[in-house]
């Protein structure tokens, strides 16, 4: 039996004492005990405490402790855990998931088709031949954002019941995120008490604040790796422009989220989260128990999965190859969050949404689904903006040049004008080499579009982002020789290194005085002008 | 530099994924005309005109990438890929000049132009300039603040190892071009989009 600590503290003992406790009385809620001071040479031992002890978390685990499995289907994978589960804790005995990628089949045909269907039986089967083996009665299954939005749910939940003897309940998006909080928080030893929860899910995103442990605010906006993954990111390894345009979508997406105050500390689950925690202990060789994960591993990560192919992603690093596809998406999605809420670092988690369930479970018995913990009222619930519609390929392949040029012009110059206070502030040489990137990338449109667009203000307009260009492309040229330099700084002997560094002090001085140019050019640039230059060159 | 070529026949009235092809077409075309330098490690310029044009080849993959069919993706990932290892050995070749000029300067105080252009381009139309940039110039060429003997021998130490580090970014490029074309680079993209092969 186990007794806190602190009760037993502030007991003055003689050194030839020994303590002896009598437990009295055993109650569901409590234990009264006394404590006796036996001496070595008296006869009679002397009470120094009494007292009842509320040990409800103690006794409950040992009383209460069930086997039970968890099964969440998510948009992305469909997962298993199986754990003996007291309201406090949980000794897992088994976990297991499977990429089934239902989202995939929802955001193409609005229902899951045969084939995943079949996946998700399959799979469902074998998660409950595993819980029999375990002599499991107890099998809570949930599904997310993918059945949430699947036109037949309520016929494949249906068919999973009468074949499988499995009853799933469809989570609403906010009950999906409170049971996540309690998931990916329950052992968190070294979290603060506001320590805030992000789940990055495959067809949807959690973020829950929290104030001294309590639920504040959440919201589950309906974006997820595997969404992002469909919608933008759908080339293997994805190309630098889907990364762009996900990055813009992000940022411009999250920034009109209103969370009523930013967290200290950010605990961050799902299995995308993991597997790039995974790669960057690998890449960056840290410590297997360090869970933390910062903006520099999450950079690193990013740059490798921009580069490599999903097969040699699960190949190198261990992760399953489906997983691979979704992580350049997971891993943008966890970016724009840590910029949003100015974080330089997270805590992954290894728990979430079904260790959620579980300890629900084991909390509040049969009605955990209604629990205020497990469904918070209204008033804490945060609205999740809208997604706009995205237009489709079909309609895509039916805009003529000219109206296609009223859609990319303007979008690739707004990208382009973007840049301009960022690379003013100087204080991040990547901002130049992202305004050189739209400067050329606008200018490769304008190159393609010419002939649809008018000459004179065509003409006007084509100078100034040449010149834009330029003066951009000649600082990053000085920035790429710079840190070219400085890497090899490393493996260069002593008396090599007066010769680099006079080279690396001129250089330094030139790229003070190509920034002053560009800041010139910049500050006296006239946007609106460029707009409407713009504008015109494109016409009615 | 290597101009981007106008694109003529192309109908703004017709749908974006008929034009889209016309201009690929002329883009590919525009690139495979720098190839037969392919084989001159010291064609710096023309080596750098083929980087400039795969990029603006690949540029306009991706602005046009919901016209275009999806399995064009993987090949502007290629000529990312080409664009890196082009980008890299041209940022060789600028530091080599400069290196080389730097070292040079000292005895002889005005520059040989031949140094700082590279040969002049066989290919089509293009400008001789330096492919060193005014300021980086000035920057390294002020004689009053030239290198002691010290920093002199750091130099050309340097100098030494970025000839090497050059050589194997040259091997590199080369090996990949011709990968791409054992792969029919060009045959591939073509049959893609539905368009025939066209020349200068």
């Amino acid at each position: 039996m186990m007794m806190y600590e602190h009760e037993l503290s502030g007991v003055p003992l003689n050194s030839c004492s020994y303590i002896i406790i009598i437990l009295c009385t055993l109650s569901q809620s409590g234990i009264l005990f006394y404590m006796f001071e036996q001496h070595v040479s008296r006869n009679e031992p002397s009470i120094v405490s009494f007292g009842l002890h509320y040990m409800e978390e103690t006794m409950e685990h040992q009383l209460q402790m069930i086997k039970c499995a968890a099964i969440d289907i998510g948009s992305n994978s469909v997962e298993l855990v199986i754990a003996n589960c007291a309201p406090d804790s949980l000794e897992l005995i088994k976990d297991d998931q499977t990429m089934v990628r239902l989202g995939e089949n929802v955001k193409v045909i609005g229902e899951i088709g045969q084939e995943k269907r079949e996946a998700l039986l399959t799979t469902l089967r074998k998660y409950r031949g595993e819980a029999e083996h375990e002599q499991i009665n107890v099998v809570l299954a949930v599904a997310t954002e993918a059945l949430r939005k699947a036109q037949n749910r309520q016929q494949i939940v249906d068919e999973i019941e009468r074949t499988t003897g499995i009853q799933v309940h469809i989570l609403s998006g906010i009950v999906e995120a409170a049971l996540t909080y309690h998931g990916a928080t329950y052992d968190g030893t070294e979290l603060c008490a506001d320590a805030a929860v992000l789940d990055v899910g495959g067809g949807s995103t959690e973020l829950i604040i929290v104030q001294q442990r309590h639920i504040a605010w959440l919201s589950s906006l309906p974006i997820g790796s595997g969404w992002l993954h469909d919608q933008i990111l759908n080339s293997d390894p994805p190309v630098e422009d889907d990364i762009q345009e996900a990055q813009d979508f992000l940022s411009q997406y999250v920034r009109q989220l209103y969370i009523p105050s930013l967290p200290q500390q950010l605990v961050v689950t799902g299995s995308s989260a993991r597997a790039l925690l995974k790669i960057a202990r690998q890449m960056l060789k840290k410590d297997e128990q360090d869970a933390h994960f910062t903006r520099k591993d999450l950079a690193v990560c990013l740059s490798m999965l921009e580069k490599v192919r999903s097969e040699e992603v699960a190949q190198r690093y261990g992760v399953g190859q489906e997983r691979a596809k979704v992580l350049p998406s997971g891993a943008l999605l966890l970016q724009a969050m840590m910029e949003y809420l100015h974080l330089d670092e997270v805590i992954i988690s290894r728990y979430g949404l079904r260790e959620g369930v579980l300890l629900a479970y084991a909390r509040y018995g049969e009605q955990w689904l209604e629990h205020p913990e497990v469904r918070p009222d209204d008033s804490r619930v945060g609205v999740a903006p809208p997604v706009p519609e995205r237009v489709s390929r079909n309609e895509k392949q039916r805009e003529t040049f000219k109206q296609s040029v009223r859609n990319e012009l303007p979008k690739r110059g707004k990208k382009f004008l973007n840049w301009i206070d960022d690379v003013l502030q100087n204080d991040d040489i990547e901002s130049v080499h992202k305004m050189r990137v739209a400067s050329r990338r606008l200018r490769a449109t304008m190159d393609a579009y010419e002939s649809a667009c008018k000459a004179k203000p065509f003409r006007k307009t084509y100078q100034q982002v040449k010149q834009a260009a330029n003066l951009l492309g000649a600082a990053r040229d000085t920035d790429v020789m710079v840190q070219h330099i400085q890497e090899q700084m490393e493996q260069i002997v002593e008396e090599e290194k007066a010769g680099i560094q006079w080279l690396l002090d001129h250089l330094a001085s030139c790229r003070k005085q190509q920034q002053q140019e560009l800041e010139t050019f910049l500050v006296d640039f006239d946007e609106q002008r460029f707009q409407q230059q713009l504008a015109s060159s494109i016409g009615k | 530099m290597a101009k981007a070529r106008s694109v003529t026949n192309l109908d703004v009235q017709a749908p974006t994924a008929q034009n889209a092809a016309k201009i690929v077409q002329v883009r590919l075309a525009e690139m495979y005309e720098w190839s037969n330098h392919i084989d001159s490690p010291y064609a710096v310029r023309e080596l750098h005109n083929l980087r400039i044009t795969a990029k603006r080849l690949r540029y306009t993959l991706e602005i046009f990438a919901d016209f275009l069919p999806a399995d064009c993706k993987p090949l502007g990932k290629e000529l990312e890929q080409l664009q890196n290892e082009l980008g890299a050995l041209h940022d060789s070749d600028v530091l080599i000049a400069l290196l080389r000029l730097c070292l040079g300067s000292q005895d002889n105080p005005i520059p040989d132009p031949a140094m700082i252009t590279g040969q002049k381009g066989k290919g089509p139309k293009t400008k001789v300039r330096s492919f060193i940039r005014p300021e980086l110039l000035s920057a390294v060429l002020d004689p009053s603040v030239a290198p002691t003997a010290q920093e002199r021998y750091g130099l050309e130490q340097f100098l030494r190892k970025q000839e090497q580090v050059r050589q194997e970014q040259y091997q590199a490029f080369r090996q990949h071009w011709y990968q791409l074309q054992e792969q029919e680079f060009r045959r591939h993209l073509l049959n893609l989009i539905g368009q025939e092969l066209v020349t200068a």
